[in-house]
């Protein structure tokens, strides 16, 4: 029996039909969802509430919780009380009941991991793609705070509804000074200088035992976990030492999306972007949730979607003029009409996406829906570089 | 008809019993504090004289010489003189008098003798006569002449030069017409220092100038020539450099666009000339399209944005003359398919095989349907 299982049953109570049922003040834990290093997350339901919630239960290494025990508990709660962003968990309740450490957080319908168990490569793109975006925010906002995650993989993607993703468990997350953010030394508060991580997601200067790169902990070593992340999410498989790109297991990603999951990859720290160029370089406004509100957001999808609608209806429009000259065209074209009909192919693709996603516009509640206005202003950036690149070849 | 009345004070003086030079100083009161409206005091007379509306009607209408008035009056001349200084001082009747003071003319009359000149339908009046008797300035002259032009006709433009008018309108245009006619005789251009007296005058100068052109001249640098002097030379320089913005053409050459605009059709019967209204420019296909042909002989591709910049052309324009050149077989080239370029088939990479399969007639059909349905599609979301 662990130490954890023992504490747990401390608090077992006996129903009057005998089943029993551990409690933590106010939660009665229903089944264990997660284990992890440090602590062990469980399906558990606010009794006052009414509500299913995670309930994170903290491990001690021993009987009773130490200082550094204490240290992590207190550590993780005040990072997640400091990212208030509707891409990262939200913590609902922390306290302490009879010795045991408790954060009450977001119950989550299942996460990336099980995700790419169960479906492999058979995940919707799309899905991914909301990921992609949603996670990029989550990690900027992190970072932004001067919080590295040091923990990305995929069961700490988690997922609180189809289309949501949030970012998970802060609990070796570190809170850096500014001079310290860009090449932090980890120490780890359990073992001094030591590895935290997930092997296979832990970028190389951390796995690495080159002294050029060795214990050098920073945003970007974040970016790289994402990135494996990710590319896992895409392929499958856990990326090689050389890239290979994504789009050979789905045609269908955008060149851009490829291009930046590659950089983020990058052996050397200094060749990966930051969360906030990733968002730039899609395009994203990451200013986007200040001083924003719902109504601005309705507004916002709105002129995207307009803005979106000119830009493809000028260039078919184009097409179909061509099109319509039959007369004049030569056996050099053939080419282009190949191209062409690719370019329908693709646009076709992005608009049922698209249709598909300013759907949920009417499901999914402000804030979280910010994703709906980013995902359209990645895909117009996207149709933007297709309708660009196709029309100077031909 | 009594055109005044007349009050004598010594009799008014005799009844009430108080001396006379009381009741004059009492009336003069009386009249400087407006007690006795349309009243004058003649002292040395002992009388008061009031005026009725009639004689301003009467003074208003007539001319008429001062013993005239006197008699009519029944007042001394003296006595008439003073009163009508009243009457100008009180202003209740514009009047002039002759230059030797011993007529008036009323505004009314004068108005009537002006309008009678009008009433001529001539563009150039000459209104000395009228006013070369009267005392009257040139400010009067002028108001008078306005307030007779706009009883004449409102919508007529007036150029006051002296006692001189200029008009420009529908009512003139004969005599504008025959003055042209006279002019034209046998010409085959008139200097523009013809019109120099006029050319202040802008709306009778369009007069004219329509006028010409319906005789067929135009104005042409500091002439109006006949229009086919222009016409041909509009053609040499269109042979020549195959494009001409008549913008540019007309005013290097002080034409008027307005006046040549209607005349290109006569060069744009043939088939050989394009004329593109919105753009004002006129295409010698065979010329511009040999320029087309020399500016892309090195390039395999040239960006149509260029071309149009080249030839100071709208891209539009410039799409449509180029498919049409290419429809008709007089430059070797297309335009690419969102028609960013121009591609130059001399030198593009032309497949060796003469023969290879022509293009998919059914298959562009089913693109072409595929697109529009996209667009649809587009347009729902």
């Amino acid at each position: 029996m662990s130490t954890h299982a023992f504490r747990t049953e401390k608090y077992v109570q006996r129903s009057s039909s005998g089943q029993c049922f551990p409690y933590i003040r106010g939660y009665k834990i229903l089944k264990t969802i997660g284990e992890g290093a440090f602590s062990t997350v469980y399906l558990a339901e606010d009794l006052f509430l009414k509500k299913k919630v995670a309930l994170k239960v903290m491990k001690s290494q021993t009987l009773s919780y130490s200082f550094e025990d204490r240290e992590v508990f207190e550590r993780e709660v005040k990072i997640l009380s400091e990212l208030n962003h509707p891409y990262i968990i939200e913590v609902y309740d922390y306290g302490e009941s009879r010795g045991t450490y408790y954060i009450a957080m977001e119950l989550a319908e299942t996460d990336l991991n099980k995700l790419i168990k169960t479906k492999g490569r058979k995940i919707d793109s799309k899905i991914l793609e909301y990921t992609f975006i949603q996670i990029c925010r989550a990690l900027a906002e992190a970072h932004k705070h001067k919080i590295l995650h040091r923990d990305i993989k995929p069961s700490n993607i988690l997922y609180i509804s189809k289309y949501i993703a949030k970012l998970a468990d802060f609990s070796v997350a570190k809170l850096v000074s500014e001079e310290q953010f860009t090449t932090y030394i980890t120490r780890s508060i359990r073992t001094s200088l030591t590895l935290v991580g997930t092997p296979g997601y832990i970028a190389p200067e951390i796995a690495s035992h080159a002294d050029k790169y060795k214990q050098k902990y920073s945003e970007k070593t974040d970016i790289y976990s994402l990135g494996v992340t990710l590319y896992e999410a895409f392929t499958g498989t856990l990326p090689t030492h050389e890239y290979h790109s994504i789009r050979l297991f789905r045609r269908n990603i955008p060149k851009i999306l490829d291009e930046i999951l590659k950089a983020m990859l990058s052996l050397d720290p200094d060749d990966r972007p930051t969360a906030e160029k990733i968002l730039k370089d899609l395009g994203l406004n990451t200013e986007i949730l200040k001083n924003t509100n719902a109504h601005e957001i309705k507004y916002m999808i709105e002129t995207k979607k307009s803005e979106i609608k000119e830009l493809v209806l000028n260039k078919l429009q184009k097409i179909e003029d061509y099109l319509n000259q039959v007369e004049l065209l030569i056996n050099e074209d053939q080419e282009s009409i190949k191209k062409i009909e690719k370019i329908v192919r693709k646009i076709d693709k992005i608009f049922n996406d698209l249709f598909g996603t300013t759907q949920l516009a009417d499901e999914i509640d402000f804030p979280s829906n910010i994703f709906i206005l980013d995902y359209l202003t990645y895909k117009q950036k996207v149709l933007e570089n297709i309708l660009r690149g196709i029309f100077s070849e031909i | 008809m009594q055109h005044v009345s007349i009050l004598q004070l010594k009799t008014l003086a005799d009844k009430l019993d108080i001396p006379v030079t009381s009741l004059i100083k009492y009336t003069e009161e009386a009249i400087t504090e407006n007690k006795l409206t349309n009243c004058i005091l003649v002292k040395d007379q002992a009388i008061v004289i009031k005026i009725k509306p009639s004689l301003i009607k009467f003074i208003e209408n007539n001319t008429i010489s001062l013993n005239d008035l006197s008699n009519t009056l029944k007042l001394n001349k003296n006595t008439v003189r003073a009163l009508l200084e009243h009457i100008k001082k009180e202003k209740f009747i514009h009047f002039y008098y002759s230059k030797d003071r011993e007529r008036i003319i009323g505004e009314k009359a004068l108005l009537n003798r002006i309008l009678q000149e009008l009433r001529k339908n001539n563009f150039i009046v000459d209104l000395s006569q009228i006013f070369q008797d009267i005392t009257i300035s040139n400010k009067d002259i002028s108001k008078l002449i306005e307030k007779a032009v706009n009883i004449y006709d409102k919508s007529i433009y007036l150029k006051i030069k002296g006692t001189k008018l200029l008009l420009a309108g529908y009512r003139v245009k004969h005599s504008i017409q025959s003055y042209i006619e006279k002019i034209l005789k046998e010409r085959n251009e008139i200097h523009i220092k013809e019109f120099s007296e006029f050319e202040d005058f802008k709306p009778l100068m369009n007069i004219i100038e329509k006028i010409l052109a319906e005789q067929g001249y135009i104005r042409y640098g500091n002439k109006y020539v006949k229009y086919e002097v222009v016409l041909e030379e509009l053609k040499k320089e269109l042979e020549e450099k195959g494009i001409i913005h008549l913008e540019v053409f007309s005013k290097e050459r002080t034409i008027d666009l307005n006046y040549l605009e209607p005349l290109l059709e006569t060069i744009c019967k043939e088939n050989s000339t394009v004329y593109l209204k919105k753009e004002k420019v006129l295409i010698h296909k065979p010329v511009f399209s040999e320029k087309i042909k020399q500016y892309i002989k090195p390039y395999s591709r040239v960006p149509i944005k260029v071309l149009a910049e080249n030839f100071s052309l709208s891209i539009k324009s410039i799409e449509e003359i180029l498919l049409e050149f290419i429809r008709e077989n007089l430059i070797n080239a297309k335009l690419d398919p969102i028609k960013e370029y121009l591609i130059n088939m001399d030198i593009a990479q032309i497949p060796l095989e003469v023969t290879s399969p022509p293009i998919d007639v059914a298959r562009i059909n089913s693109l072409k349907s595929k697109v529009s349905r996209l667009i649809e599609k587009v347009k729902s979301w």
